[in-house]
C-alpha cells in the first residue's frame, strides 16, 4: 500500500474505512419519497457504534510508490473494498442466497428466501 | 435583548462563577456557543444520539443540545475547554492523542468527557463496560478501536497519577 508515513494514521484509515462499510453493508439505507430523503436523522439512519465493532486486525504490506510523494499513496477508504462481498458471502453460505444489493438486512435476506422458496413477497404500493 | 420571555441563571462553569440570560427555549449548547464562546461541544444530530454536544453537569455527561439551558440555574458545567493546559494535557486527552484515537476530531470532545466521567466512577472498567458507557457516542470515521485501546490507557495513566 506504498510507504506508510504515519503508520498509526494509515492503521486507523484501514479499520475506520471498514468500520464504515460495515454500516453501508448492514444498516444504512437512505429511504427517498418523491427525491425527499425521509430518514434524515440518527434515530431513524443508524450508523455503526462501539458495539457494533468485531475485534480489528490491522497489518500494513509496506511497498514504494514511485510516482507518490515519498512513495506513499492514498490509503483512504481501502479496506471498504472486502467487507460487503464478505457478509454476503457469508450469508450465501450460510442460508443459500446471494443478495447482490445494500444493505444486506433481515428483511433483504428473508426476502431473498421466500423468493428462493417460489413464495415471493409483493412489494405494496 | 431581555425581555419577559428570559431569565437569569447562575452557575458555575469552567470552574469560575458567572450567569447568562437565557430564553426558556435556548439549550445548554446554543448557550455555551453564543455568551461564552466555547465552540468545544458541537451540536450535531440534535436529537442526543450522537454525543457530540456532551458537557459534564455536576459531574455527570449531558446532552448539550436537548438540555434547557434554564435548567443549569445552580448547576457546575465542565466543557473539553476545561481539560487540561497545552503544555499539560488530561491524562484522557494524553490518551487519545497517544493511541490516534480520533480522524476528522469532531465527535473527540464528547468521547472524552464521557471517558472522563466513566473513569471518574469506574477507574478500571472492563472493555465490556467501556463499550457499554460510550454506546451514546458515535465517531462516523470508525475510530472505535483506537478509542477503546485510549480510555483503558487513559485509566492506567489516571492510576499512576
Amino acid at each position: 500500500m506504498g510507504n506508510p508515513i504515519n503508520p498509526k494514521i494509515v492503521e486507523t484509515q484501514l479499520s475506520g474505512a471498514a468500520t464504515m462499510q460495515l454500516g453501508f453493508t448492514l444498516v444504512e439505507k437512505m429511504h427517498l419519497d418523491g427525491g425527499q430523503v425521509v430518514n434524515a436523522s440518527l434515530a431513524d439512519y443508524r450508523i455503526p457504534g462501539i458495539h457494533d465493532i468485531p475485534p480489528m486486525e490491522n497489518e500494513i504490506v509496506e511497498a514504494w510508490q514511485s510516482n507518490g510523494p515519498f512513495g506513499a499513496k492514498g490509503v483512504g477508504e481501502l479496506a471498504t473494498f472486502n467487507v460487503s462481498p464478505a457478509i454476503a458471502n457469508a450469508i450465501d453460505d450460510a442460508v443459500g442466497v446471494r443478495i447482490t444489493e445494500l444493505p444486506l438486512t433481515p428483511e433483504a435476506i428473508f426476502r431473498a428466501l421466500r423468493a428462493k422458496a417460489g413464495m415471493p413477497i409483493e412489494d405494496r404500493r | 435583548m431581555i425581555s419577559a420571555t428570559t431569565r437569569t441563571i447562575h452557575f458555575r462553569l469552567n470552574g469560575r462563577a458567572v450567569s447568562a440570560e437565557v430564553a426558556s427555549h435556548h439549550t445548554l449548547i446554543e448557550m455555551l456557543q453564543a455568551q461564552f464562546e466555547l465552540t468545544g461541544a458541537r451540536e450535531s444530530c440534535g436529537q442526543g444520539l450522537c454525543g457530540c454536544c456532551t458537557v459534564l453537569l455536576d459531574g455527570k455527561p449531558v446532552s448539550g443540545c436537548l438540555y434547557l439551558a434554564a435548567f443549569a440555574d445552580g448547576a457546575d458545567i465542565v466543557t473539553i475547554e476545561h481539560l487540561g493546559e497545552p503544555d499539560r494535557l488530561d491524562p484522557v486527552q494524553e490518551a487519545f492523542i497517544e493511541c490516534g484515537a480520533f480522524q476528522c476530531g469532531y465527535c473527540t470532545p464528547g468521547f472524552i468527557l464521557s471517558a472522563k466521567s466513566l473513569l471518574a466512577t469506574n477507574p478500571q472498567p472492563s472493555d465490556d463496560e467501556i463499550k457499554d458507557y460510550l454506546s451514546g457516542n458515535l465517531c462516523r470515521c470508525g475510530a472505535y478501536p483506537e478509542i477503546l485501546q485510549a480510555v483503558k490507557l487513559a485509566a492506567r495513566k489516571s492510576k499512576r497519577g
